[in-house]
């Protein structure tokens, strides 16, 4: 219903969608490994799932109670890395610092 | 789990967003009242979960009733409502959730009776205007509120979650002084998204932000986590332009400062 809503100059329209509806958010609950990283001293996590197959992300999904930078980076990744083979995901760590420089 | 639970915790929260996102005050009061009744039947109802030495979790399976006219929200509402009554059985607490949801669907029937209540619903149109605000204080407003939205929704499940397993009075206190005030601060910031048209849920809590082992460090972390809301409250206050939502931040950030005060009686 709301498809030809503009959005206003500002605020990156991109990140204001990830922030609003994070994509691939929540448990994956067939996956293949899961990585689970706590700040000792501030109490935040981000627990990251992965489903692979032959060497073939086929699906990721993550929670977190962190802040909303860590909530945007974690919906972008997860987005550039499934349907990719792992040595992608691995080299997606620099694609995501080069967008990040654009938050 | 324990699938009523799961049902009721939804159901709080579509009557809870429906409530934000409807703009007639006299509506949006009477359903958020109903929001509260229904977070009451959580907590009943997780009593006598752990009672049968069950348990139960925050998962949901939803999606915001995102609609553009009051009756689509308030149909969607009762279809939900509805939904929940094979779940509750039969016990005494089962006929009181039945006795509530009735009325409440009475009230609901009566608000789609008068089709002068079918108004425009702009909680999702993603305009992001404020009266005088400029773009930069819209844009800080808005992430204050998108930050701000998930952590009272948080807390309140926290604080409930710790409070349905304690046998300490002044702890059981002090969860339900901090549970009330954070629903008033869901419900401020709740409404004030729905007026800049960004309305959405939460995301959803993973067990390990509410399955709390060290209650020491949960409330250092805690009182971390007010003083920084208590920082964006005043850097929100000094930065924006308009006198009555930088007077209202101010009030918040001095509600903040109470809740360290509070949360210093857990340990």
């Amino acid at each position: 219903m709301f498809e030809n809503v503009k959005m206003p100059e500002g605020m990156n329209p991109e990140t204001l969608q990830h922030l609003m509806s994070p994509n691939n958010y929540g448990k994956l609950e067939n996956h293949s490994g899961v990585g689970v990283a706590m700040d000792e001293k501030s109490g935040e996590y981000v627990i990251f799932y992965l489903l692979v197959e032959e060497d073939l992300i086929k699906d990721a999904k993550f929670t977190t109670n962190g802040c909303q930078d860590t909530l945007v980076i974690g919906s972008m990744f997860s987005d550039m890395i499934i349907g990719n083979d792992i040595s992608y995901g691995q080299g997606a760590i620099k694609k995501m610092q080069d967008k990040l420089g654009v938050m | 789990m324990n699938t009523l639970f799961q049902k009721k915790h939804e159901l709080w929260m579509h009557i809870n967003f429906a409530s934000f996102s409807i703009n007639d005050e006299k509506i949006k009061s009477c359903l958020y009242d109903f929001s509260q009744i229904a977070f009451r039947h959580m907590k009943w109802i997780a009593s006598d979960v752990l009672a049968h030495g069950e348990n139960y979790n925050y998962d949901r399976d939803m999606e915001l009733c995102k609609q553009d006219r009051v009756f689509a929200i308030i149909m969607n509402l009762k279809k939900e409502i509805e939904k929940i009554q094979d779940l509750y059985g039969q016990s005494v607490l089962a006929d009181r959730l039945r006795s509530d949801d009735k009325y409440l669907i009475e009230y609901l029937d009566e608000v789609l009776h008068n089709h002068q209540n079918n108004l425009e619903v702009t909680a999702f149109n993603l305009k992001r205007e404020w009266d005088d605000l400029a773009q930069d204080q819209v844009d800080a407003l808005t992430q204050f509120l998108l930050a701000e939205v998930y952590k009272e929704y948080e807390v309140i499940l926290i604080y409930a979650y710790m409070q349905a397993r304690t046998d300490n009075l002044t702890q059981f206190n002090v969860y339900q002084d901090l549970i009330d005030e954070s629903h008033f601060h869901l419900k401020s910031f709740g409404n004030m998204m729905a007026k800049l048209g960004l309305l959405n849920l939460p995301r959803e809590l993973h067990e390990m932000t509410y399955v709390i082992k060290d209650l020491e460090k949960f409330v250092e972390d805690g009182i971390a986590e007010e003083e920084a809301a208590k920082e964006l409250c005043k850097e929100l206050s000094e930065s924006i332009t308009d006198e009555k939502l930088s007077k209202f931040f101010d009030f918040i950030n001095f509600q903040e400062s109470y809740h360290i005060e509070l949360m210093k009686k857990l340990l």
